[in-house]
């Protein structure tokens, strides 16, 4: 039953994946401009570590795994879920009609429809990144298999977030695509550690918007930054929840969709 | 240049009722609205927070005092923001509906016409920044404002160049939208080089020597490092005159540029068919 | 009506019939009882100072959309649903498959709750929008039909027997391996209904499914949906403003007005009702002098005739039905030169205009 249904995103992602690759020209100049843009957001974190030694007590590759975590999520999320951006403009358009009425969990279907492929230069920048990273750093066995496991749970606690603040358009109709835009920023801001920000800041991207859950905290343990091994946990945990409030957020949305009137 | 004018006040008229337009439509729906401006906020704070934490952990002075940098970096964020002309939305959105060849039949010239649009946002903007110029002034005082008239003058006839090379970059840049579709790819292209080089972030003497000396090579850094730099007083005096010199260069280089790249384009799109 | 069109091409393909699906067949298709659905409106003060006082204080306006609906479906029936512009029409059919969440009311369909059981009843219905046909993806149309066979888990047999009879019937082959996005509206609304039906559904919804198409498509369109129809016993629920789909398609009318069931019958019981003018419309040898119209009028009026028009070579007496025709084609014939004799019924389009210009009168006068 679950294989099933596994199977119609699977086969509506690939599909969806096929229509994308035929724009071959967009694909090449959407994964060049990805990684230029990844390499410009270390220009930066140069100028800053050209400065001072360390950042809040992180030395440069240190935080480099932070930048790689935070591409390589990114990434992920564009290159499966990116239809979520298009979501505030679904609901105020009433275009999600069709989609109530095909036989599936609707909000996973709707996610993986619209793949965006120059994802793919973020996810790669940030493999590289989180490599380069760790192998500078000669970290141990075990961090090498963790990092894609806490990739995975960024990709969700991202999308997760994302789907919250498209959600706020079932409610408030309006030009909401500046709401989603704030999930994207407080991810990028993530790249920089934690510890650099005042603590109210530090607060919200970890309990309210557990994005430094994902890497930040994990970072802390590989690092020896004094956190516990339990600290681990922490990105299932916040991938879970923000996972639930999700589909907590998409339910309650659903009630108030208008759809087009008449 | 009579009617590059005419063009000019009619649109800036049209802009005006559009703007009014988007501020309504903005207070009509508020939570967009706070969650707007905090996310146009935090895109700048960000940079802001870390260099906040750096000078209150360095252990040596660095090459540019807090005194300065803050509002240096304020400043840019709030010229950064003004030259924000959507040429490559419009330009590129009239190039794959095919409206460029409209455009070309018309009386006045393409890149002129489309520099005046550009410019005309331009106000726009200068009216959305100028409230975030006084709460710089209230932070910083007398620091946040121009060095001396000078500096005053100085800045006023280098941020209008900035303009035209920033106008001249994005020309050039959008020419890419006669090959492919993706408005997405040249705008992400511009911004990440402009991020890195334009000084957004920290002024030049901040910067490693290596990427300096890339950065001073390259025109970006003259949209917003240099006119900031006069604003501030760091360039005065003497030195004011081959500055502006080198950016009036930059300005009439870039332009003529996208000139000769528009008319390239413009065959290729006849050999197409398009 | 409908049956009558049904091809005999379709006799010789292997198609399950309804037999073959496992339904419980006992409970009607559809019941609602005070079915209602209101929208809330944030009212906006004009201008921008307007603006700025929506800001900190904003007020609310409920709008009716659909108010106390109570109707029920059986099994097989076929039903169309018309009403004007905002009469409530799609709200009704958005609620029924679950798009919409009902304000308050009891809705069942196929024994299910619509909305909270969305997902167990879209695997039972079939929906086409004729406003949006759109099949969701950037994929090419042949694709879609896979994914859907995926998501509907349709038996192979039973799928490349309708993937066949929809291809034939809707002349979709030549569209099969372009993309959604690149079709005509006419050829994405043949897809999207073969979409819609390739699962053989239990109630197919059909909302406007012939606007804005030309008039051999929109004829494709009702024959398919008529030849479905009678394979699978679907239960046809269809709105539109084109009253020849009903009169193609259906044998129960629902006219719903201001979100109010205005009537709900069989097309003989509306035409019964509604339909009560006749007409006969005469075609003369010689044009009529001036004198002879009201002296005409006057001899039809105690045979219940109403002199319409008079002018020319052309005669039109208007009269109510029972028998009152042919005391008054003999009366006609006895005093006119008559080359020709046509009579008529007044069109269901035009019934309908009289119903809602009759409500409105009403309501106009209950306000006042």
């Amino acid at each position: 039953m679950i294989k099933e249904s596994l199977r119609v995103y699977w086969q509506a992602y690939a599909a969806s994946v096929q229509a994308k690759l035929e724009y071959r020209a967009d694909l090449v100049v959407g994964v060049v401009t990805a990684m230029l843009s990844q390499a410009a957001a270390l220009s930066l974190l140069w100028i800053v570590l050209s400065a001072v030694p360390t950042l809040g007590g992180w030395t440069p590759p240190q935080v480099l795994f932070l930048f790689g975590m935070t591409a390589a999520c990114l990434g992920g999320s564009e290159l499966f879920f990116n239809q979520i951006w298009l979501l505030p403009q679904s609901i105020v358009m009433g275009d999600l009609d069709r989609l109530l009425t095909y036989p599936v969990r609707a909000l996973p279907f709707f996610l993986v429809t619209r793949p965006e492929l120059h994802a793919l230069g973020n996810l790669f920048t940030g493999a590289l990144y989180v490599a380069g990273s760790l192998w500078w750093l000669n970290a141990a066995w075990y961090v090498w298999l963790t990092a894609p496991l806490l990739w995975v749970c960024g990709i969700v606690i991202y999308t997760s977030i994302l789907v919250w603040l498209a959600c706020l358009s079932f409610r408030f109709v309006g030009p909401q695509l500046s709401s989603m835009m704030v999930g994207h920023n407080l991810l990028q801001a993530t790249r920089y550690p934690l510890a650099t920000y005042p603590r109210w800041i530090r607060g919200l991207l970890l309990l309210v918007f557990p994005f430094g859950a994902f890497h930040y905290l994990p970072g802390s343990v590989f690092f020896g930054k004094g956190a516990p091994l339990v600290a681990l946990l922490a990105a299932p945990i916040a991938a879970l929840l923000t996972m639930a409030l999700a589909q907590k957020a998409w339910n309650h949305g659903l009630k108030h969709y208008e759809s087009t009137g008449s | 240049m009579p009617d590059l004018l005419a063009t000019w006040s009619g649109e800036l008229r049209a802009q005006a009722a559009l703007f009014v337009r988007a501020v309504r439509t903005s207070f009509a729906y508020k939570p967009a609205l706070v969650l707007g401006m905090l996310t146009a906020g935090l895109g700048y704070v960000v940079p802001l927070l870390v260099w906040r934490h750096v000078y209150a952990t360095r252990a040596s002075p660095l090459a540019v005092p807090a005194s300065q940098l803050f509002p240096y970096l304020l400043m840019a964020a709030s010229l950064n923001f003004v030259s924000n002309m959507s040429v490559e939305s419009r330009v590129g959105q009239r190039i794959r509906l095919g409206l460029v060849a409209i455009d070309l039949l018309r009386p006045v010239d393409f890149q002129l016409t489309q520099l005046a649009q550009a410019l005309s946002d331009v106000l726009l903007n200068v009216a959305m920044v100028l409230p975030f110029v006084g709460l710089s002034y209230a932070l910083w005082g007398r620091a946040a404002l121009p060095h001396d008239a000078a500096a005053c003058l100085g800045f006023c006839a280098s941020a209008f160049l900035a303009l035209l090379i920033q106008f001249a970059i994005a020309f050039i840049f959008v020419q890419t939208a006669f090959i492919t579709f993706s408005s997405y790819g040249v705008f992400y292209a511009k911004t990440a080089l402009q991020q890195t080089f334009s000084g957004i972030s920290a002024p030049l003497a901040l910067f490693p020597p290596a990427l300096r000396a890339v950065a001073e090579r390259l025109p970006f850094c003259q949209t917003i490092h240099t006119p900031v730099s006069i604003y501030l007083g760091a360039i005065s005096g003497h030195s004011l005159v081959p500055v502006l010199l080198v950016q009036a260069a930059w300005a009439v280089g870039l332009l003529l540029t996208g000139r000769v790249l528009l008319g390239f384009s413009l065959r290729y799109l006849e050999i197409q068919g398009g | 009506m409908g049956c009558a069109e049904s091809s005999p091409s379709s006799k010789n393909l292997p198609i399950p019939g309804p037999e073959q699906k496992k339904t419980n067949m006992t409970s009607p298709s559809v019941v609602c009882e005070g079915l209602a659905k209101s929208y809330v409106r944030k009212l906006r003060q004009p201008g921008l100072v307007g603006a700025v006082r929506g800001l900190f204080r904003s007020e609310q306006q409920v709008v009716p959309a659909v108010r106390e609906l109570a109707f029920t479906i059986e099994r097989g029936e076929r039903v169309g649903l018309i009403g004007e512009n905002g009469a409530g029409k799609s709200t009704t059919l958005k609620m029924l498959t679950g798009i919409l969440m009902p304000t308050s009311g009891r809705l069942e369909v196929l024994g299910l709750d619509p909305w909270r059981q969305r997902q167990k009843l879209a695997a039972r219905i079939g929906v086409v929008f004729g406003q949006r046909p759109q099949l969701l993806w950037d994929i090419p149309v042949r694709e879609t039909f896979t994914l859907l066979k995926t998501m509907y888990r349709v038996d192979s047999k039973l799928f490349e027997a309708t993937y066949a009879e929809a291809v034939k019937r809707l002349e979709l082959e030549p569209l099969l391996g372009v993309a959604v996005r690149k079709l005509s509206l006419g050829q994405r609304m043949r897809c999207d209904l073969a979409a819609s039906l390739l699962h053989a559904p239990e109630i197919a919804f059909l909302d406007e499914p012939t606007i804005g198409l030309d008039v051999a498509v929109k004829e494709q369109v009702r024959e398919f949906v008529v030849e479905m129809q009678r394979r699978f016993g679907t239960t046809l629920l269809l709105t539109t403003h084109d009253l020849k789909d009903i009169t193609a398609t259906c044998d129960r009318l629902l006219l719903l007005d201001r979100g109010q069931l205005l009537f709900d019958g069989t097309l003989a019981d509306f035409e019964k009702r509604f339909a009560t003018e006749r007409r006969i419309l005469l075609d003369l040898d010689k044009a009529v002098t001036d004198g002879v119209a009201a002296e005409l009028a006057s001899a039809l009026e105690p045979l219940g005739g109403v002199l319409v028009e008079c002018r020319g070579h052309r005669v039109v007496v208007s009269y109510q039905r029972d028998g009152a025709a042919p005391a008054l084609t003999q009366c006609l014939l006895s005093r006119l030169p008559v080359s020709d004799i046509v009579l008529e019924k007044a069109d269901i389009d035009s019934m309908v205009a009289n119903i809602y210009r009759r409500s409105t009168a009403q309501q106009e006068r209950e306000a006042s």
